[in-house]
């Protein structure tokens, strides 16, 4: 599913006429390839929310959001999570995974099989309802709030204390994607592709991002090499292709 | 997809199973309710669940109120005060009658007539007093036993340990009562046991300045104690009971005030185990408890004290202050097992416990607190009321036969009447219900409990509507027509559960009505 680094550099190599316009190093390869990811990556969000406002089908090969959610799909994962900090019995506090990128919903896991969904609240509205008796957090309508400085959150009440049927808090989120890496070894002065290296990273996108990231990586090597032609070419077919998955 | 779980044989055999499928749980509900109502293409796009579970529970209380069948009800038999004290998830009654030896029902009306108000303390010359030097602690003396005072947790071993370990007890029908710690503090192999037992009770320092308290105690001295090999088999539990000297530790009273409640810790324990010494003293048992002021007496001290320190300031005092007598009985290091007989407990009383303010009451004071005179006369009528209700061969019972004529009708019964005392939180009968079984039927909002938070299958379909619209009217830019739309359904879907709870059948319809054709009715 994952869309090859090499194939992705090589054609990037091609394009860019390396001989006349100017080499690529795989160095400024790596960091525009994952700029290139993390653009296309962070507009599905966008487009998702675009698509969900328009009529769609039922047929999930045609229909744009099945598509996109299909490609945000590949990113999603689930961690449980311990309470860091038990010595305070009131709340679980835990720390947002490494590669957490957007929540999706966060349950507390019974022993019997059932998942309790936990709000999310705003700390301002947390202070609200925890004065209120019909909307005060409790084992059945848990909530949490983030504290983003401190890449963590907090679950009110605590539910492992509480309610000893609840067994773990779990997270499902949407993963950053892995940053890709084309690997290397140095033979004559020359960079050859080393597709056994342990760091070797390919693209995680879906397979049919490979044409979109191969014109995005191009157009940011046109800015940086000064080659406005290349720029503003990758440019137009970038838009193009926006154009034709929005029509 | 079937909705039965579990076996019949399991249904049959759990009680609390039994008639349960008719009920689907508020839990339920607002999970579905999400799922299938709320989303894109729906009519509510994005909705907190908090948010739907408070139209829920509103809706739920709404139903309880107007559509839900009363099943609530409470029996007391109606003390010499005549009063009932409302039931803790009491929102209004259904009705309220007692029951005759037959088991029949006979309804209790509703009397306007009297009231129980907050009887004014007034001076002789009729304005409004406004004492000082107040007791401020109700029952401070004990003659009502232990009202009004919160008591501490006991310890009670197994009898092959001693049995009961401490106990307060007041001796009501002594001529001045006063309350009694016993405690049996002692010594065994893996440590040694005390106790510091305690009673409490709370008032508003909110209107206090200075106060100062005193009391009487009496405390026992250390002593020694020799157990004969005769009183030791006579012991509670001769297997634990040994003959010998013992050391009696004596006893401790301290009274004070503290600003904040006794910890519900009693124990002054030393033991060790593993090699470890152990010592967890409740930190009651630590004079600096009492933050405010504290008298003492110990090892035999007696009499009464009052607080030499002079007046307690309370004026930085906002909330609550509590007022404790504790007895404290440490363990002694004898190095002897004496426990399992009785005749090595020590003791300590305290009574006459006065607290006295010495700035003048701020607010009115009450000449009984939730007692008033008109209160008090109602009690005190005789009603003429015939209540020989019970001979169903007789049906005229009605004292003062024959005139009948011009009567009040909502006077006009025999059954007897109350009235609910809602500054109290009391319901008040008349005299002549004194004794007699009462029942309360009432309704309650069906938020007490996560067990009552269900809705009967009758009006699951009138939650849902319930919750739509209470979702949408309280949201901006829904157009008023999709609000219109919702109100409607929800008013037509609580009819209909309203109709179909209310459970008519036409075959009891029918039987009612071929009453009607008869000419002479009883």
């Amino acid at each position: 599913m994952a869309v090859s680094v090499d194939t992705v550099y090589q054609t990037v190599l091609a394009l860019a006429n390396k001989e006349q316009r100017g080499y690529i190093t795989p160095q400024e390869f790596n960091l525009f390839a994952n700029q290139a990811q993390m653009e296309i990556f962070e507009q599905y969000f966008y487009d998702l929310s675009q698509f969900k406002r328009v009529l769609s089908n039922d047929d999930p090969i045609s229909d744009v959001e099945s598509i996109l959610q299909e490609k945000i799909d590949l990113f999603e994962a689930s961690q449980t999570l311990d309470d860091q900090n038990p010595q305070q019995p009131d709340t679980h506090d835990s720390l947002y995974p490494a590669d957490h990128y957007r929540t999706i919903a966060m349950f507390a896991r019974s022993d019997g099989g059932g998942n309790a969904g936990i709000q999310k609240l705003t700390r301002k509205e947390y202070q609200l309802v925890a004065n209120s008796p019909l909307l005060k957090p409790n084992v059945d309508t848990p909530v949490y709030t983030s504290d983003w400085q401190n890449n963590r959150f907090i679950v009110f009440p605590n539910l492992k204390t509480t309610n000893s049927t609840v067994s773990t808090v779990a997270l499902y989120y949407v993963r950053k994607p892995k940053a890709p890496k084309w690997t290397y070894v140095v033979v004559e002065a020359v960079a050859l592709w080393n597709p056994d290296a342990d760091d070797k990273q390919d693209f995680e996108l879906h397979s049919s991002e490979q044409t979109t990231l191969v014109i995005k990586i191009l157009k940011l090597a046109g800015v940086s090499i000064k080659d406005y032609n290349l720029a503003s070419a990758a440019g137009q077919e970038d838009i193009k292709i926006i154009q034709q998955k929005k029509s | 997809m079937g909705l039965l779980n579990g076996t019949d044989n399991s249904y049959y055999n759990t009680s609390s199973e039994h008639g349960e499928y008719q009920f689907t749980s508020l839990e339920d509900i607002v999970n579905q309710f999400m799922f299938v109502y709320v989303g894109e293409d729906k009519v509510i796009t994005k909705v907190n669940k908090l948010e739907v579970g408070f139209h829920a529970q509103r809706a739920l209380a709404e139903m309880s109120f107007d559509v839900f069948k009363s099943i609530k009800a409470q029996q007391i038999e109606i003390p010499p005060s005549l009063t009932m004290i409302l039931p803790r998830d009491y929102v209004n009654y259904t009705k309220l009658s007692w029951v005759d030896s037959a088991g029949i029902k006979h309804r209790l009306y509703p009397t306007s007539d009297n009231s129980n108000p907050f009887q004014v303390l007034q001076n002789d010359d009729g304005s409004y007093e406004f004492p000082s030097n107040e007791n401020l602690f109700a029952n401070s003396d004990f003659t009502s036993g232990l009202d009004e005072w919160t008591i501490s947790a006991q310890t009670v071993n197994p009898a092959a340990k001693g049995g009961v370990l401490t106990s307060i007890k007041v001796n009501s029908l002594a001529a001045n009562p006063a309350v009694n710690f016993q405690t049996h503090a002692y010594h065994e192999d893996f440590g040694a046991y005390g106790f510091c037992t305690y009673i409490y009770q709370q008032v508003d320092a909110s209107e206090l300045e200075n106060v100062s308290f005193k009391a009487n105690a009496t405390t026992t001295a250390s002593s020694s104690i020799t157990i004969t090999a005769g009183e030791a088999a006579a012991s509670i539990n001769s297997n634990h009971s040994q003959a010998g000297t013992f050391t009696k530790p004596g006893s401790t009273v301290r009274v004070g005030l503290s600003s904040q409640a006794p910890s519900e810790e009693i124990s002054m324990n030393d033991y060790t185990a593993n090699g470890i010494t152990h010592y967890t003293a409740t930190t009651n048992a630590n004079p600096s408890y009492f933050d405010l002021g504290y008298i003492e007496w110990t090892q035999g001290e007696t009499g009464e004290k009052t607080y030499d320190q002079g007046f307690v300031d309370l004026s930085n005092i906002d909330g609550p202050i509590y007022l404790v007598a504790m007895s404290i009985i440490d363990h002694v290091d004898s190095g002897v097992t004496g426990y399992g007989n009785s005749l090595l407990f020590d003791t300590a009383t305290v009574d006459d416990i006065s607290i006295f303010s010495s700035t003048t009451k701020k607010s009115l004071s009450e000449v009984n607190p939730g007692l008033s005179s008109t209160f008090s006369s109602y009690n005190a009528g005789s009603p003429s009321e015939n209540n020989n209700v019970n001979d169903y061969e007789n049906n005229i019972y009605w004292p003062n036969q024959g005139e009948r004529y011009g009567l009040d009708p909502q006077r006009a019964q025999v059954n007897g009447s109350f009235y609910i005392d809602d500054r109290q939180g009391k319901i008040n009968f008349s005299s002549n219900i004194s004794g007699k079984t009462v029942i309360l039927d009432y309704i309650s909002d069906s938020l007490g409990t996560d067990g009552e938070m269900q809705v009967h299958k009758f009006a699951e379909e009138a939650m849902y509507k319930a919750i739509t619209y209470g979702v949408l009217s309280t949201k901006s830019n829904i157009p008023e027509m999709i609000v219109r739309r919702a109100k409607k359904e929800k008013f037509a879907s609580t009819r209909q559960a309203k109709l179909r709870l209310s459970s008519i059948k036409l075959g009891e319809i029918t039987q009612i009505l071929r009453g009607k054709s008869k000419q002479i009715k009883h």
